[in-house]
Parts: C-alpha cells; structure tokens; sequence
C-alpha cells in the first residue's frame, strides 16, 4: 500500500510514473508520449468518462470524482490524492483545467512530486497580465504599445490614455488569459463608460486590473511555441505558428510556419523569446503570443502551459513536444537549441465548433464519422 | 480559509495528511455553519473524518451496489477491530458502518443507506477504488 503520509519540499527529478490531469485528446497525447519515453501512466476521470476507451490504455485508471469538471479535473485535492494514492512520479496537467494554476503546481511539489510544467511563481508571474508585460519589457521583448500599468478607475482618465495610445485599442482584464476577458473599442464613443467590461467577462470581481493597449483591425495574432528545458538548462528553441483566424475569441484555424512573415523578422523576436525565457527562470514549455503588423511583432501574453496547437509546431518542426516537456521534467537536457530548429512544409490545424447555423449559437453535438 | 469545501472527503484527507506529517493531534475548523474536527490517532489506524459517506445508491428491486464515496483503498472492516469478520449473509440497518475507505489517516466510514442483506463485498478488501466504483450489494430481505 502506497504511503500516503510521505510528503517532501524536496523537487525530485527522476520519475517513472506519470499521472495524466486530464481528459480526451490531450489525455491520449500525454499517455503516448510517456509509453513512447517508457514511462507507467494513471489516468484520472471523472464520473462521466468512467466508460472512455483511453482509460484502459493507461496502466493505472482512476476515477476522482462526479461528472462535473469543478469536482473532479478541477478538483485540486482529489487529483493529489489519486497522485498520492498510486504513488505517482510526476503530474502532467495537460492544457485548461489546473494547467495554469499556480496553487496546484505548488502543491504537487510540496507533495514531493514533479509538476510537468513550469513553477508557481512563473505560473503567477505569467498569469498577471501586467507583470507579464513587466517582465517581457525588461528581457527586450517587443510590446504592444499602451501603458505597462493598471487602468485608473475613472473614464476620464482611461479615455485620456487610451487617446494617448491612440484608437482603436483594446482592454484587457489582468487576470484573464486568451481573448475571453477583452475589448476591443474602435473609437472613443465605443469606450465610453464600457472599459470594466473585461473585468465582468472575467467573472472575477475581486481581480478588477485592467489595461490597454493599441490595437489595428488588420492585426494578426501570431502564436509563438517555445520549448525549453529546466532552470538548469541553458539551451532551448522555439517555432512559430499562425492563429490569425479566430471565432468569438478563440482560434479556429492554427497554421505553421506563420505565413508571409520573412525569417529575418522572426529570428531576432525568437532569440528574444529564449533570452526572456533564460531570464524569468522559465523551465518547461510556454507559448508567447504576439500582435504583428508592418513588419514588426508586439507581445501580448504567454501561456504556461502545453498549447492546444501544439502539433502544428511538431508537424513542422519534427520536434515531440510533449516528450520534450517530460524530458525537461526530468532534467534531461534539451538535445536541440535555437539553430538546430528548421521548419519543413506546412501544417493546419483545425477547430471545429458545433453551431446551429441559423442563430449562430453553440450548439453542442455529438461527431460522427 | 474562506472558499474551502470541507464536505469534499478529499479536503480533509489533504488537511489529516499534513496534521500528521506535523505531528499535530487533530484540529477543529469553524466555517459558517459547519465545523469539522479531525483527530490523528497516534500508533492506530488513523483518525474518522465528520464526513458522513453515505452514498445514494440505485432504487431497484433488486440488489443496490454501495458505491466508494471517494477514491482509496477499500476495508471491509476496521483496520483495528479484534472483532473477526462478519459472516456473509448479514442482516443491516440502514446507516449501519458496514466498511471504511482509507485514505492515509483517514478512515472514512462507508454507511449502509438502505435497510437489507448485505450478500456479497464487490471490492477487494485493501484494494484501491476510484470514485464511484462498487463496494458491495445489498438485497431486501426476504
């Protein structure tokens, strides 16, 4: 029987054992690289995935709580218990759900366990938008142009600014990551006492920061994935990829390489990622995303955790990620770095969002083929 | 400690682990209405958590599974009784303790939730169950 009492401050980087945070897709993908690195996996679910044919590949399945994601892939202590109880190495969050919780990755590693990702202070570093920005300008990070502070409170002040940055701009709500907790106002009029509505997206009262930057309706986001190694590590890489096209904030089509954008302008903004990288003690795997336009590239957040589209990156770049990732959780140093990184071809990836076509509203379906 | 569910069996796990790994012999916690004492029994099993684990379980006619109100190592009995294992089949009342999950310290007991024959344990006992898996079947009596 697995003590469960033996706990540890003391991050241990050698594990044979990983347990899997997650469902689906991303789920899959983790337990086939960790049979790929030969390493045992426990898969966790919740009620309503007790019957998912993946289960049964893992070499340990349990379920942690009832059907609902709050009780069970959102439940910090139960996924720590079932890594506790099953004596897991590692825990591999994979992306949503606790992948970008500074507070789980914490306990995992109080736990003595590892956490596949990157540390609570870079997690909540990242995670304020502001400090992001910070952090990112002090690296030599290009930035979107617009203050690196809070929004005051009152419209006078926030029109004043954003007629500073100059129109159209967009605000933002610190603690909210992709395009959920942001707007975009073309003109003045359009911002006029509506610059907190981030903030009520967010849904998150108490996190009230919010600030702006300068937008252009021809602007395209242009992710950026980054593979690294631990703190220990001084090599690390990254690729680029496209996510211009987007609906209701979210990326629909993802393509690699970024299209139309010359070498000679990426290379010195993914020399600039990797020293960012270096500097904030960044281990593991993140993606910055950027604005671009005419030619030049401006920093607007980083995730801090396995992206989505990652495969796009891999598809290009020949790289497994993931593997890359546990590896880098191991301690086991990158094998490539900046140079050694060429892209080949080109890859799409593609979201496919049920909707019924006549309101135009989410419609959730079930696929088949 | 606003925002903490103490009803979640495994909150209280995570706070009996880290009472022990402290050497600190238990804690009572006041939240609103609720108040949960947790004991660490020192060279026993470990303490009982106030979480009654009782679990609704199907309305059929027939046999009902009493389902793991958690994931843990299952016990069909207590892991300091001297009392021999019951003979199967018994007689049970409805919220009888009828066998316990562990949970490191944690024992937490697994109540009958309907009066009826316990006629068979599905779980192993010391084997590890998920959330929801079945522990064992109850029968109306004859």
């Amino acid at each position: 029987m697995t003590d469960i009492r033996k706990t540890s401050a003391e991050r241990k980087s050698g594990f044979d054992t990983v347990l899997i945070a997650n469902r689906g897709e991303i789920a899959l993908r983790i337990l086939r690289a960790c049979k790929d690195l030969g390493l045992k996996t426990i898969m966790v679910c919740s009620q309503a995935d007790r019957q998912a044919s993946y289960g049964a590949l893992a070499d340990t399945s349990l379920c942690i709580g009832p059907a609902s994601a709050g009780k069970s892939y959102l439940n910090k202590d139960a996924v720590l218990l079932a890594a506790r109880l099953t004596g897991a190495g590692a825990v591999h969050p994979g992306y949503g759900f606790l992948s970008e919780n500074a507070a789980f990755s914490e306990a995992v590693e109080e736990a003595g366990m590892v956490f596949i990702g990157p540390t609570a202070q870079s997690i909540a570093n990242m995670g304020d938008k502001i400090a992001a920005k910070s952090a990112m300008i002090a690296a030599g990070v290009p930035c979107v142009p617009g203050p690196d502070s809070e929004l005051p409170d009152d419209h006078a002040s926030v029109e004043a600014i954003a007629s500073k940055v100059g129109y159209p701009v967009i605000v933002k709500a610190a603690g909210g990551g992709g395009g959920v907790a942001c707007a975009w106002f073309p003109t003045p009029a359009s911002c006029m006492n509506r610059s907190r509505s981030p903030v009520k997206r967010l849904g998150r009262p108490s996190e009230s920061q919010r600030f702006t930057w300068k937008s252009s309706s021809s602007t395209r986001a242009i992710s950026k994935s980054r593979y690294s190694a631990t703190c220990m590590e001084t090599r690390s890489g990254s690729a680029t990829s496209d996510c211009s096209m987007q609906r209701r904030h979210q990326k629909v089509i993802e393509e690699a390489p970024a299209p139309g954008i010359a070498p000679d302008i990426i290379g010195p903004v993914a020399q600039a990622c990797v020293k960012a990288c270096l500097q904030i003690g960044y281990r593991g795997v993140g993606t910055f995303e950027f604005l671009y336009e005419d030619g030049g590239f401006y920093f607007i957040e980083m995730n801090t955790r396995l992206q989505v589209e990652h495969p796009v990156t891999e598809m290009t770049s020949g790289i497994d990620i993931v593997q890359a990732q546990i590896k880098a959780a191991q301690g086991i140093p990158l094998d490539v770095d900046q140079n050694d990184i060429k892209e080949n071809g080109h890859s799409f990836e593609c979201r496919i969002n049920a909707e019924d076509p006549r309101r135009s509203s989410r419609l959730p379906a079930r696929l088949r083929r | 400690m606003s925002g903490v569910d103490f009803s979640d069996p495994a909150v209280i796990a995570s706070l009996a682990a880290a009472l022990e790994a402290a050497g600190v012999d238990g804690i009572d916690i006041e939240q609103g209405t609720h108040k949960v004492r947790i004991v660490v029994e020192r060279g026993g099993p470990g303490g009982v958590s106030q979480v009654d684990a009782s679990q609704p379980a199907p309305a059929t006619a027939e046999a009902c599974f009493v389902a793991a109100p958690i994931a843990g190592f299952f016990c069909s009995g207590h892991p300091a009784s001297v009392v021999p294992p019951f003979q199967l089949p018994r007689e049970v009342v409805s919220g009888d303790t009828l066998a316990f999950v562990r949970i490191g310290p944690v024992l937490l007991p697994v109540r009958a939730p309907k009066t009826g024959v316990l006629t068979r344990f599905v779980a192993e006992n010391g084997s590890l169950v998920g959330y929801g898996d079945p522990l064992f079947a109850i029968e109306p009596s004859p």
